[in-house]
């Protein structure tokens, strides 16, 4: 099988069924990293299209210290934090509110629901985009400490820190929607 | 606690690096004081519980997120700075070593989906009998052994994610997911969670909730189930 750094080596040199195959074999994992920090189906293929241009213009300048799939990954994470601070500057559309407001139950529906993994993902979307994204990467994606570190451009102790805190404030969020697992 | 002579990690060390333990992407040396720090103490072993039950959920949030739309791919090659819209290549027109690649990743991609479900159900019924399912259950680093035994995106039928309770007795296991017509279709991934797909087509939503209602109720066997895309 052609590996991931060849790829991007033929890519370097303008090879476009080399990007088709990357596309294929990162495109699913890159759009739902994508779609989980900017909350919006639509514009994340675009945001993720731009980050495979972005791999397209710069396969040249990849150097081989991280794997490919932890490359794409930072490039994802800057065009989706481009995309937010765009977004701030617009005021916020209807259907992202009504969106937003049907994500985030109150703490009186959670209790209500009486299933824990229904409860720790209501849970899960009430935390800041920076706790949510750094579990997913965690759990989802697998990647490392020094990998996190490469997607986010952060050290590797906030690296640890911020997810500890995001597993912390999780389970303040359970707490106050009635379970209680011992910590914090 | 006492100390263990070779132990480098404070308390609170372990505990930020408990989720990397979680998913196997600690050292060997790291694996084996965290263990440590795992049997001594009772309060870290209930974070690993409450570190893989947040790992299912996190991995079902991400797989209910659905595939961008099949004309991405086109749109992106259409848009690649420095390619002629009339030199834009397809896979049939490619060249050979691009090509191979194509054709190698969809068919590594198909391949799974080529198994029946009686061969899925007998491999899921021998994963089950290899062991307890704790056996299988066990850290990456210190088994690594992961089934794929059936599915593919042609596969019908109710895929769940689920987490089995630890010493769940596996002829049980294999006694329910028979009479519910479910078979293992990969796992265990590190944490525990294996995929399991239920009935041979697919049903509308409210079926759905009442295959994962039905499996929720088995609490001596199931941990924690979450439907899957």
């Amino acid at each position: 099988m052609v590996d991931d750094k060849d790829l991007l080596r033929r890519i370097a040199s303008g090879d476009q069924p080399a990007m088709r195959a990357l596309f294929a074999r990162h495109h699913l994992r890159v759009h739902r990293f994508v779609v989980r920090l900017i909350g919006h189906e639509a514009n994340a293929e675009d945001v993720t299209n731009e980050t495979f241009l972005g791999v397209w213009r710069n396969a040249s300048g990849y150097d081989g210290r991280a794997a490919v799939s932890t490359w794409v990954l930072s490039i994802a994470h800057n065009k989706a934090v481009s995309f937010l601070r765009k977004r701030r500057e617009t005021p916020l559309d209807e259907d992202a509110a009504v969106r937003i407001a049907d994500d985030a139950d109150d703490p009186e529906t959670m209790a209500s629901k009486a299933d824990k993994g229904t409860q720790i993902r209501s849970c899960m979307e009430r935390l800041s985009p920076d706790h949510r994204q750094i579990i997913d990467l965690v759990y989802y994606h697998e990647k490392t400490i020094p990998e996190i570190s490469d997607v986010l451009g952060i050290p590797h102790g906030t690296v640890k820190t911020r997810m500890f805190y995001a597993r912390k404030r999780l389970g303040e969020h359970l707490r106050a929607a009635g379970v209680d697992r011992g910590w914090p | 606690m006492s100390k263990h002579p070779n132990d480098r990690l404070s308390r609170a060390e372990v505990e930020l690096l408990l989720p990397w333990y979680a998913t196997g992407k600690v050292s060997a040396v790291e694996a084996e004081e965290v263990r440590r720090h795992l049997e001594a103490n009772a309060d870290l072993r209930a974070q690993l519980l409450a570190i893989d039950d947040d790992r299912l959920v996190s991995i079902a949030a991400n797989e209910d997120v659905a595939a961008p739309s099949s004309g991405a791919i086109d749109r992106l090659m259409d848009d690649l700075p420095g390619v002629s819209k009339l030199s834009v290549q397809t896979p049939a027109t490619s060249t050979l070593s691009g090509l191979l690649v194509w054709i190698e990743d969809a068919l590594r991609a198909l391949t799974p989906g080529r198994l029946g479900m009686a061969a899925a159900g007998l491999v899921g019924l021998m994963v089950l009998q290899a062991g307890i399912i704790g056996t299988l259950v066990s850290r990456p680093d210190q088994s690594g052994a992961v089934y794929e035994v059936a599915g593919g995106p042609e596969a019908k039928g109710v895929v769940l994610l689920v987490r089995f309770v630890t010493d769940a007795p596996v002829g049980e296991v294999a006694k329910f997911l028979e009479a519910n017509r479910a078979v293992v279709i990969s796992g265990p991934e590190t944490g525990g969670v294996f995929k399991v797909r239920v009935g041979t087509r697919d049903l509308p939503k409210d079926d759905q909730d009442q295959i994962v209602d039905r499996f929720k109720e088995q609490t001596s066997l199931i941990r924690m189930v979450l439907p899957s895309r």
